[in-house]
């Protein structure tokens, strides 16, 4: 708080003393200049508008309100739009005048009723009593004193119990607004005391309609294309649409064009995309790297490419399934994309996407992007240009059968440091049966967290972090898969288990148990799981799992030695050195 | 004079921020997205003189205020860097405090966070606020080579500005003027983005050796003779001893299959320029599909070492594998 007063005082200094220079003040971005001043501005949110122009009319204002809803929504601007209006002068009112004293000082920031608090900021107990002493003094010049507490998931358990009470019965001229992009960070008992109202991501119509209307104050010369292609890449923040249409304008020469936009964003153009994908159908695989070499000759990142590609055959897999395209889902959506879609297969797509995820993963650690990018494009020519199919199961089938007949062979002779095990699969269909999908956001959110324990990870950090969240069960088991088999067994190693298991707990303090599985393995238990799910039935069977997982024996020597440690071996013999 | 360091290499930044400048649309915000050694800090402290310089051709580089940016000395310009691996909540306070108070000269405040995917969880939401409601003639430019570790609503607050990876001729250019010679250097720029990083592997006269084991197997592997491994055994580059070692040797192998490849497919623009004329003349005896197996086992190989495997064994069945 004192931090937040401070700063306001010392901005109404530098105000005048710019002023009195006659000091021109810096360029306000789009997104600060048509931050919405009015509910008629704030687009595509009528369900909450709505509710706000009739209670404000009525007269009937809560004193506590939570919105929560993805970034650039408008929170904060309803949030500034609601205290102007109550206080008003032409209160109540559904509309603030913007022109009253009262308006004004408001839209400039610095009222004295309004308290803009960035709870991210002040998170403690210290500055929530400081508001709970003060809440108590009657407002200054206005009616209400509104309290608009930004960012409220940051703040403290001890800072959110804090302000129970004063939330639950402040005084009659007290209004408190909470706002938050992460609802799930909030305690019930915060929510249970506010009417909560849920921010939807802007549909790319509205984005596009209030777009045009900037421009047309502005007077900017733009495509109608680019517009869209805003829309799209904002992905329904409108700060974020902003953001971009004003780097846009920087950016070009006289007309903003589509392609400036790709340039900017490092994006594709779809028409890029569908002719690649072409090639690929055709078996075309030469016409296709070709392509590629071209896009990044000219500056696209291949990193960006491969996820643009796997966002292009998502929307070949919706538009596939849907009856009716939604346009706000499937952004890649032209005739040409459609064509191609009906001439891909379902199963196909799943191993496509699964492909070119593999590929994005593998790529973040080379500094040779470009030959994964060739790779991919070889395997999806596979999958994707129809050949002669029958001919080529049978080799398939059997070529798999002699492996297996071999790998049963060799299985066999397996040295005796290693064990076998089979995964009990009612483990598994327990965790799927009492899957709590909150817990499982909120651990997979916080997983990275595991980074912040120590800065040298160990390998454990490194193995748990390797894993993916796939499922947490409401008795806080949780279920990983992993992508290397290696590292799967060894979480059934006991001694890492151990140790995972503590890092865990301390960190979330809870009390979790694991359960690893390799990623080949859980994709076909959650296929079966999801299908039968599908079908009505409540608790679903899964059938056994087959493939034992092969564990390494405890073996206390070390792998590697350091050149020290083998060099004190070779003067005194291993008996003597103790390595600690 | 200064801007000539980066025009050839960022082009597309320098472009978006002087016409931005010179239409008076500077953001307040900016945020400075690529890998590591695309002249993101350095473009940090450009866009900062350009806003102080006194000179007409804006920046000079030499006044007063240019050279004081220049050592860190400027009291408007604060740079704040990860202390311990993390940027701390306090040090986001203090940033706050700091610019709260007037300045001591006129002009604008320029504040630049690096490594801003090193901020604790409260950090970065603390400064959200002040990002987005900056005091008047305020310019906030944060840095990171990390993108998907930033909060969406951090992005959405500031014109993300991508930084592409230096092109490959630049670093060449650079290891020459270094006294590398120029088909070391064409490959060791393959091999890194850093231009210090490269200079390191370049100076290192093992690569050279290394290259040469490199294109001797390639030899026998276009002649299908089989003593690969032999060769290997008895090269004086001990590849079996070093992790490090092996890695390059991978990228190299790596590189040239990939050159292979292009001339497969009559592409004659190749990393391995010198190689250029035999391996025209003997592609004709290996598949296509050989190269491709070739390629993902060199991959395979490469994730294995990953995963502390045992380097002798993977190193030759890589070789028995490439035959």
């Amino acid at each position: 708080m004192f931090v937040q007063n401070y700063y306001n005082l010392c901005y109404n200094i530098k105000e005048i003393v710019l002023m009195k220079e006659g000091d021109i003040l810096s360029y306000k971005t789009l997104y600060r200049t048509y931050r919405p001043k009015m509910f008629s501005d704030v687009v595509g949110q009528e369900h909450i508008t709505r509710t706000f122009k009739n209670a404000l009319l009525k007269d009937k204002i809560s004193h506590a309100y939570l919105f929560t809803g993805p970034r650039g929504t408008g929170k904060t601007s309803v949030a500034k739009i609601i205290a102007k209006t109550v206080n008003c002068v032409k209160s109540p009112t559904d509309e603030p005048c913007n022109v009253c004293e009262s308006c004004s000082s408001i839209n400039s920031g610095f009222d004295n009723d309004v308290y803009e608090i960035d709870a991210a900021s002040n998170n403690g107990v210290d500055e929530i009593r400081e508001i709970r002493d003060k809440v108590k003094y009657a407002p200054t010049t206005s009616r209400f004193k509104v309290y608009i507490i930004d960012e409220v998931h940051m703040l403290s358990t001890g800072a959110f119990n804090a302000l129970l009470k004063t939330l639950e019965e402040p005084p009659s001229h007290v209004i408190f607004i909470l706002a938050t992009t992460e609802p799930h960070k909030i305690p019930a008992t915060i929510i249970s005391r506010c009417q909560r109202f849920d921010f939807k991501s802007i549909s790319i119509k509205d984005i596009v309609a209030r777009m045009k209307y900037i421009i047309s104050v502005e007077n900017i010369k733009i495509e109608e294309k680019a517009i869209y292609t805003i829309a799209k890449n904002a992905q329904g923040g409108m700060r974020d649409a902003l953001s971009l249409l004003d780097q846009v304008i920087s950016y070009s020469e006289n007309i903003v064009i589509e392609e400036d936009v790709h340039e900017i964003t490092g994006t594709v153009s779809e028409e890029k995309l569908a002719n690649i994908v072409q090639y690929l159908i055709l078996g075309n695989v030469n016409e296709a790297i070709c392509s590629v070499d071209d896009l990044i000759s000219r500056g696209k990142e291949p990193l960006r490419l491969i996820e643009n590609l796997i966002f292009y055959f998502r929307d070949i897999f919706l538009i596939n399934k849907m009856e009716k395209i939604d346009e706000q889902l499937v952004t890649n959506n032209s005739d040409e994309t459609k064509e191609i879609a009906a001439k891909i297969s379902e199963n196909n797509l799943f191993e496509l996407i699964l492909i070119l995820n593999n590929t994005q993963y593998e790529m973040r650690k080379t500094n040779q992007p470009r030959v994964f990018i060739e790779l991919a494009l070889f395997e999806l020519v596979n999958k994707l240009f129809i050949k002669d199919i029958k001919i080529e199961k049978k080799e398939v089938k059997e070529n798999t059968l002699k492996k297996v007949i071999k790998e049963s062979e060799t299985k066999t002779e397996i040295n005796d440091s290693t064990e076998k095990k089979y995964i009990d699969v009612s483990v598994i269909e327990k965790i799927l049966n009492n899957a709590n999908k909150e817990k499982k956001e909120n651990l997979k959110s916080n997983w990275s967290s595991i980074y912040g324990i120590n800065i040298n990870l160990t390998n454990i950090e490194q193995l748990l972090i390797d894993g993916q969240v796939e499922a947490v069960s409401n008795d806080n088991k949780i279920l990983l898969s992993y992508e290397v088999d290696a590292e799967c067994s060894r979480l059934y190693e006991k001694d890492v288990y151990d140790k995972a298991i503590s890092i865990l707990n301390s960190l979330f303090h809870e009390n979790y148990q694991i359960v690893s599985l390799p990623l080949k393995i859980w994709n076909e238990k959650k296929g079966e799981f999801i299908e039968q799910f599908k079908n009505n039935i409540k608790q679903p069977k899964l059938s056994p799992i087959t493939e034992p997982i092969i564990i390494k024996k405890n073996n206390n020597k070390f792998e590697y030695e350091p050149e020290i440690v083998k060099e004190a071996i070779g003067i005194f013999g291993e008996e003597i050195i103790n390595i600690k | 004079m200064l801007i000539n360091d980066f025009k050839s290499t960022q082009l597309k930044v320098i472009k978006i921020l002087m016409n931005s400048y010179n239409k008076g649309r500077l953001a307040h915000a900016y945020l400075f997205e690529g890998e590591k050694g695309t002249k993101k800090k350095e473009i940090a402290f450009y866009l900062a003189k350009l806003l102080y310089c006194e000179d007409s051709d804006k920046p000079c580089g030499k006044c007063n205020n240019c050279l004081r940016i220049e050592h860190h000395n400027h009291p408007n310009v604060l740079l704040i860097e990860p202390e311990q691996n993390t940027i701390k909540k306090e040090q986001i306070i203090y940033l706050q405090q700091e610019y709260a108070k007037t300045t001591l000269e006129p002009g604008p405040k320029v504040y630049i966070i690096k490594d801003i995917d090193k901020m604790s969880i409260n950090a970065a939401n603390s400064i959200l606020k002040f990002i987005e409601e900056p005091l008047p003639d305020t310019y906030t430019i944060l840095i990171t080579d990390n993108l998907q570790q930033i909060l969406s609503t951090i992005i959405s607050r500031c014109q993300v500005i991508n930084f592409q990876p230096l092109p490959k001729n630049e670093i060449v250019e650079f290891l020459k003027q270094n006294e590398i010679n120029n088909s070391v250097a064409k490959i060791v720029a393959q091999l890194t983005n850093d231009l210090d990083i490269a200079l390191e592997i370049a100076s290192d006269e093992l690569i050279s050796d290394i290259i040469d084991l490199v294109i001797l197997i390639t030899h026998e592997i276009l002649q299908k003779r089989e003593d690969i491994l032999i060769i290997c055994e008895n090269s004086q580059v001990n590849l079996y001893n070093n992790r490090k070692k092996l890695e390059y040797f991978l990228d190299i192998l790596l590189i040239l299959m990939g050159d292979l490849k292009s001339v497969d497919n009559n592409n004659d623009n190749i990393v391995f320029d010198q190689e250029l004329i035999f391996i025209k003349e003997n592609i004709h005896k290996i598949k296509s599909e050989k190269i491709m197996f070739n390629i993902d086992e060199i991959l395979k190989t490469k994730i294995n070492i990953g995963y502390n495997a045992n380097t002798v064994l993977l190193l030759d069945h890589l070789l028995i594998n490439l035959m």
